[in-house]
């Protein structure tokens, strides 16, 4: 049997959206993975395995090789700038917008802005772009919770509807990407299996529109 | 300082230990002696140079790459190379300047400032052919040969070839009017093939900019060259002499090396900044990186005085030696310290690895599978378990 072809998934919110587009371009998980801990699944096709993990880890799993293929968020791909890997299509599910947020109606500092995020990198190269330097603050999550206790003056963070954003008294400030999730495949898979990972591709694309 | 800090090593160094170590050695004789029959002279670049020598592009990636360090003798800044080709360039331009094609080969350590994500390693070891002084086919055809005939002594198997030619990006961008800042866009959007993004870069444009964001179409197995002759066919006779050049190199490796798979892929922007024409590499299954890469870099030279035609390959030898199934023989022998030693030099004579003990350690401590026993009047290598009973 030709090497299997693994796609990682990301866990979550992006799961739920992943599957019916995978079913649609005729692969299938072979058991629920929403009711399973495992962590590798077998298909209806015995040439192509997934993987479920971390939406911040298929990037490393992909450029390694170790993944054929994965779907992670653009948010994602941008923070962790991939070199090995191909973003091949957008999947146009689990959009969202990658914004910085501030209190409302609160003017900016007049010296070095304090920015909390869990996007460094993302957050340094935008305000660079800006012509801003600022220092960056790390958090994990409940980034809304930095400006109000003072941490920082801004965050960068996904943002949905903006209910949360609302609900802790803070604004959208400006739109640094428009996110969904893509499909990326490994540099060394796609010259590889062209062959097997092209109709894949094709259907995945048919099945967006 | 606590232990720990006395023997870890900085992140991307790694010891290789003596089962990968012989495997390494065993293929490196390998493949230079199979270069030395083919006319290619070993050449050994030193470890440091004056940094105008290593970073002579635009190259912001090298500048990053490159170790740096002040020379005490004249104040000037030295660099730890990071890829041997600049070097041997350095050498056929000026070292050693040669009327006609000059082969050389090389094995060496290099060193690089960050890790490539795909292993980690930040010293790795390059081996690696080139051949100056050719601008025709055949050098490129001589070149990819030997590289698929080293890989098939090392006995790598379900190998992929990815063929290349920047020629056709050459061009195209010469065609197309793009400002630096676009070409660079442009660059990074198809090292990450990123077609949404590509596919919003084409809206607007037309020509040869638009097709050079398209390049990603003309992507996959042998039948791309004739995709390619028809979709690029307006595009000048440059465009259409790279192809053929491709359909030419396709049809010889289809035809010496039927098991290796071959991807065309005209999109390929490695190099971008360095290779002029056909170029390549090559993938091995379980390693998400190239584990061999080369092609045509004919304006290299020009830097050291002497713009040559070039093209080489270049071999990650510890990714060579993680996909070759080749072993080496290593039946260690051992010697109690009472065996004579014109015995043990008898049986080193023959090629045999023979371990004599320092005092009364065993052939186990030692390391050894057998032991020398005098059986009847004749020393023997019997294994550990029959020496025991004899």
């Amino acid at each position: 049997m030709s090497e299997p072809l693994v796609i990682a998934l990301s866990k979550g919110r992006i799961l739920e959206d992943t599957l019916p587009l995978l079913a649609a371009a005729g692969i299938e998980p072979s058991e629920d993975i929403s009711k399973s801990r495992k962590l590798i699944f077998d298909t209806n096709h015995d040439d192509v395995k997934f993987i479920v993990i971390r939406a911040t880890d298929v990037p490393t799993y992909v450029e390694r090789g170790v993944a054929h293929m994965g779907i992670a968020g653009k948010d994602v791909l941008m923070e962790h700038g991939a070199q090995d890997v191909y973003e091949v299509l957008d999947l146009n599910i689990a959009t969202c917008r990658l914004m910085t947020a501030g209190i409302v109606g609160q003017k900016p500092p007049a010296g070095r802005m304090k920015v909390a995020t869990k996007f460094v990198k993302t957050a340094k190269k935008y305000f660079a772009e800006q012509g801003r330097q600022v220092d960056i603050i790390k958090l994990y999550g409940g980034m809304e919770l930095a400006p109000i206790l003072g941490l920082a003056d801004e965050i960068v963070d996904i943002v949905d509807t903006g209910g949360t954003l609302k609900a802790n008294g803070l604004e959208e400030r400006e739109l640094i990407d428009h996110i969904s999730s893509r499909l990326v495949v490994s540099r060394a898979a796609y010259k590889r299996f062209q062959n097997r990972i092209q109709p894949i591709v094709d259907q995945l694309a048919a099945a967006v529109k | 300082m606590t232990i720990a800090e006395r023997w870890l090593l900085p992140d991307g160094m790694e010891d290789v230990l003596p089962a990968e170590a012989a495997r390494v050695e065993y293929l490196r004789r390998m493949l230079l002696d199979l270069w030395r029959v083919h006319g290619y002279q070993q050449v050994a670049p030193p470890p440091a140079e004056f940094l105008e020598s290593l970073i002579t592009g635009t190259s912001r990636d090298l500048d990053l790459q490159t170790f740096k360090l002040i020379d005490q003798l004249t104040g000037r800044q030295l660099g730890l190379s990071t890829d041997v080709t600049q070097q041997v360039a350095r050498i056929d331009a000026h070292a050693n300047p040669t009327p006609g094609p000059a082969r050389y080969s090389y094995c060496k350590s290099v060193l690089r400032t960050r890790p490539t994500a795909a292993n980690n390693q930040r010293a790795v070891q390059q081996i690696g052919c080139e051949l100056f002084g050719s601008p025709v086919l055949n050098a490129d055809k001589e070149i990819i040969g030997l590289l698929l005939t080293t890989l098939e002594q090392a006995e790598s198997h379900s190998l992929t070839l990815d063929l290349g030619h920047m020629g056709v990006q050459r061009a195209l961008l010469a065609q197309a009017d793009l400002n630096s800042e676009e070409v660079k866009e442009l660059t990074d959007m198809l090292r990450r093939r990123a077609l949404p993004e590509l596919a919003k870069w084409r809206e607007g444009r037309s020509g040869a900019a638009a097709m050079l964001a398209s390049l990603d179409r003309l992507s996959g197995g042998s039948e791309v060259i004739a995709q390619a002759k028809v979709r690029l066919a307006e595009f000048g006779d440059d465009i259409a002499n790279a192809l053929a050049d491709l359909g030419e190199i396709i049809a010889y490796v289809e035809q010496r090396w039927p098991s290796v798979n071959i991807h065309i892929d005209l999109a390929e922007v490695r190099g971008w900044a360095y290779h002029t024409g056909l170029m390549f590499s090559v993938f091995a299954p379980a390693i998400g990186r190239p584990i061999a890469e080369g092609g045509r870099y004919d304006a290299t030279g020009q830097v050291f005085g002497k713009a040559r035609p070039a093209t080489g390959f270049t071999i990650d030898l510890r990714g060579l030696v993680s996909t070759s199934p080749v072993t080496v023989a290593g039946e260690r022998i051992f010697a109690a310290h009472d065996v004579p030693e014109d015995v043990v030099a008898q049986w080193r004579a023959r090629g045999n690895v023979v371990v004599q003990a320092l005092s009364d350690e065993t052939a186990v401590l030692a390391g050894c599978t057998s032991e020398l026993v005098q059986v009847s009047g004749e020393w023997r290598a019997l294994s550990v378990d029959e020496a025991r009973d004899n």
